[in-house]
């Protein structure tokens, strides 16, 4: 089974979250949570660095999806950052870049809140 | 070895009997015909032919226990009563005192009558003592099967000799026997047979499984039949017995002091079991239940339906004032009253009873019953200033499964103190054990339901999928040959694929990714085909028909999920194609040069479908257009072929498909494709399979001259 952890760090009201391992459709409950719970506490600011993240399926874009609305209704936003290539591709071809802004460095991304 | 006897064997063994008896009664009247020993055998021998009729009939050997005093009590009755008849009859004194009666036994009997009237009593009391003894004998068997015992052998051996010495004394065993000398012998076996009756009388568990209002019944019919019996003391019954045959005289008497012997033990003995009947009663009651709870808990599939059932039986099972459930949540760890005995008025009761549901906590700890035998809480009401003691005692019980997770807990309340014994504990844990069994039960049963329900739903939802992909390739008259294949990961996959026949000479190409896996890829495979079928024919521009199936799906698409889609127009007499990709993996074309084989990658903007409702996708999507020679090779595929995982983690990638579609070019569509998946799967041998692998492969034949007249 691939494993997968979200860690969170807090920088006055933006929220970072850092993925890692695989994010497929078994693990992106997890992922799901975390999210939940930053909008449960209305905590609409979110930073989702992807250094960590070796793999994303569409279930994992897919979360991110489920959120997005909600989060830039409410003023907030989910930038990305980290990406590796890889996964930066996986992204790209999707057409992401378009939605969300990605970012190389984490704090290019937390910045710009 | 049981004897069956027929009818006709019955009627020969009576009709010899009566012969018997008719022999016995009158050689009496002619005193020095026969013998007395002859007598005596006639009378021994029509007995012993009557006892097996005796046994086996069912009337007179009663089967239930108060039936079978209540037989013996009409049994005497009806002795006294012939007894009387019969003193009448002969002109008796009715009356004697067998303890102070001298050695004068022997009636004065004249007539005829008179002789057939003993005789006739003589027989009745001989037929009256084999059912007593043998009703006797089967109480003190009562639930045991050794018949017949040492005991019974040994009284019967001794009573035989005590019987025959009497006959060849000429003496009858009666009370004389002790005041006369030349009996020793006699009263040596006599005083043995009494000594093993004596023990016999002592087996009387009978009276344990009598329940409290048999118990009460016995009594009376024992104080009614007891003194009936010594009164048999202080009739003349037994001289005139006497007077026919010393044999059923001497058997009547010992039979009578067992009687006696037995009647005084058997109430002495129901007499001190009173006090304990209810609680044996209640013990009874409550086996009672649990195995007719464990019946009815086996069938239960409905967990409201177990809650009542809990409080239902608890509440018979151990006589409590309030039951109630409290049911845990494992997930929070915390407890809900789920089913009780009292009103939802009453619930502050029980806050009462135990604020902050500290019972709950020492409980789920221990995992152990906890016994509260006597306690007396003031609750009281502030406003009013009033009072009120609560008194009683309250039992809690866990129910544990095999894991040790505490499932529930189960109190019980009773407004006296003391009121829970162990074995009421013993009995509620039996039972809440059962419970737990029952609870594990529903789970499994509704785990499987649910497999199973999974497992049909998938089936179901491959044979729509199967039906919807494509069963034939258009044909282009030969201008552009075709392969198309699909390989699910799962039972159900959420790769599309469809070919549109615009024209003869208009081809539509469109290869689709569903994100998900399982029956909700399926059924938007299902949309998205209605979709395009729907406006296919309405779109000539790849880009336009891209723009309105985002429009059209936007709405109708679960927020999460989204589609990769590509869409080419092949036309076969431009040889052009006019490619949109919303998303999707890039349009690959070989092209054989003289050296090598060129590959051109087709990656048009355009972002996924269902991510955005047109303000980007309209801005961003790209179209292109290229034409094409003969000799090309197009592939389209979905990222299920590039993302496919070996074991150490890496993905067949991109420039492995182009390397395989490189090799094997020359090979015609099918071939070619077959030559890559094989590729894949060696690759991705002992990796994972992640995703559904969709190639479509379209080769454009070189030119062949053709016979058929094109239109210019």
């Amino acid at each position: 089974m691939n494993t997968f952890e979200v860690k969170r760090r807090d920088y006055d009201d933006v929220s970072v979250l850092l993925l890692n391992g695989f994010l497929d459709a078994h693990t992106a409950q997890i992922f799901e949570k975390e999210l939940q719970t930053l909008v449960d506490e209305q905590r609409y600011k979110i930073v989702v660095n992807l250094a960590e993240l070796n793999y994303i399926s569409s279930a994992g874009l897919g979360v991110f999806m489920g959120f997005i609305e909600d989060v830039r209704e409410n003023s907030g936003d989910i930038k990305l950052s980290n990406l590796i290539p890889k996964v930066y591709k996986v992204f790209d071809l999707l057409g992401f870049p378009s939605l969300y802004e990605i970012f190389d460095k984490e704090e290019d991304a937390t910045s710009k809140f | 070895m049981k004897k069956e006897f027929s009818q006709n064997t019955k009627i020969i063994t009576i009709v010899v009997s009566v012969i018997l008896v008719a022999f016995s009664l009158w050689s009496k009247w002619n005193t020095d015909i026969f013998p007395r020993f002859i007598r005596e055998a006639f009378l021994a021998g029509s007995l012993f032919l009557l006892l097996p009729v005796i046994l086996k009939s069912k009337k007179l050997l009663a089967s239930r226990l108060t039936d079978k005093l209540k037989n013996i009590l009409i049994l005497v009755l009806g002795l006294y009563l012939a007894f009387f008849i019969s003193a009448f009859l002969i002109k008796s004194s009715p009356f004697t005192f067998r303890f102070t009666q001298e050695s004068n036994y022997l009636l004065n009997v004249t007539t005829g009558l008179q002789h057939f009237v003993i005789g006739s009593l003589s027989y009745l009391a001989g037929i009256f003592l084999i059912v007593i003894s043998v009703s006797l004998y089967q109480l003190t068997l009562y639930r045991r099967k050794k018949w017949p015992s040492n005991l019974l052998k040994a009284a019967l051996v001794s009573g035989s000799i005590t019987l025959f010495l009497s006959f060849i004394r000429n003496k009858p065993v009666a009370v004389e026997i002790f005041v006369h000398n030349g009996n020793t012998e006699t009263i040596i076996f006599y005083v043995i047979t009494v000594f093993f009756l004596f023990l016999i009388s002592f087996k009387n568990s009978w009276v344990n499984y009598l329940n409290k209002r048999q118990k009460l019944v016995s009594l009376l019919s024992l104080l009614v039949t007891g003194p009936l019996i010594f009164g048999l003391d202080f009739i003349n019954l037994q001289n005139i017995i006497n007077s026919f045959s010393l044999i059923i005289g001497g058997a009547f008497f010992i039979v009578i002091n067992f009687l006696e012997l037995y009647v005084v033990l058997a109430f002495l003995s129901i007499l001190l079991h009173l006090p304990t009947a209810g609680i044996f009663d209640r013990k009874v009651r409550q086996l009672g239940f649990l195995q007719n709870i464990s019946r009815k808990l086996g069938s239960v599939q409905d967990k409201d339906v177990l809650k009542r059932m809990i409080i239902e039986f608890s509440s018979e099972i151990i006589e409590s004032d309030l039951v109630w459930y409290q049911e845990r949540d494992s997930e929070k760890n915390e407890y809900r009253l789920a089913a009780s005995s009292a009103k939802v008025e009453d619930n502050t009761f029980l806050i009462n009873l135990d604020p902050g549901y500290e019972m709950n906590k020492v409980i789920s700890k221990t995992r152990e019953p906890y016994v509260l035998n006597g306690f007396s809480k003031s609750t009281g009401d502030a406003k009013t200033d009033k009072y009120k003691r609560l008194r009683g005692s309250l039992i809690g019980i866990p129910l544990v499964s095999q894991n040790l997770d505490v499932m529930g807990i189960l109190y019980s309340f009773k407004g006296t103190e003391f009121a829970f014994d162990n074995e009421d504990i013993e009995v509620l844990k039996a039972f809440a054990n059962q419970i737990v069994t029952t609870l594990d039960n529903i789970q499994l049963q509704e785990e499987a339901i649910e497999k199973e329900r999974l497992k049909q739903e998938l089936k179901v939802a491959r044979e729509v999928q199967l039906k919807l992909l494509p069963k034939d390739i258009p044909a282009l008259n030969g201008k552009a040959e075709i392969d198309a294949y699909s390989l699910p990961a799962h039972e159900v996959g959420g790769d599309y694929y469809d070919f549109v026949k615009i024209s003869d000479h208009k081809l539509g190409v469109i290869i689709g990714d569903v994100s998900g896996k399982g029956t909700s890829a399926a059924f938007y495979m299902a949309e998205i085909k209605g979709i395009v079928q729907s406006l296919v024919s309405l779109y000539d521009s790849p880009r336009e028909f891209l723009i309105q199936i985002n429009k059209t799906l936007y709405d109708n698409i679960d927020k999460r999920s989204f589609i990769t889609l590509s869409y080419a127009i092949f036309d076969t007499e431009k040889m052009t194609v006019r490619f949109a990709r919303a998303g999707h993996s890039p349009l690959l074309v070989f092209r054989k040069n003289k050296e090598e084989t060129e590959v051109i990658t087709n990656l048009p903007k355009g972002i996924g479908l269902g991510l955005d409702r047109g303000n980007l996708f309209n801005i961003i999507i790209e179209e292109k257009t290229f034409e094409y020679k003969s000799g090309d090779v197009f592939l389209f595929y979905t990222d299920g072929a590039t993302d496919a995982f070996n074991a150490d983690g890496n993905e067949f990638s991109e420039e492995n498909v182009i390397e395989s579609i490189k090799e094997n070019i020359s090979l015609p569509p099918d071939l070619l494709r077959k030559s890559l998946m094989t590729d894949i799967k060696i690759f991705a041998k002992n990796g994972m399979v992640g995703d559904d692998i969709t190639l479509i492969v379209i080769k454009i034949p070189h030119e062949m001259i053709s016979l058929v007249q094109d239109e210019e």
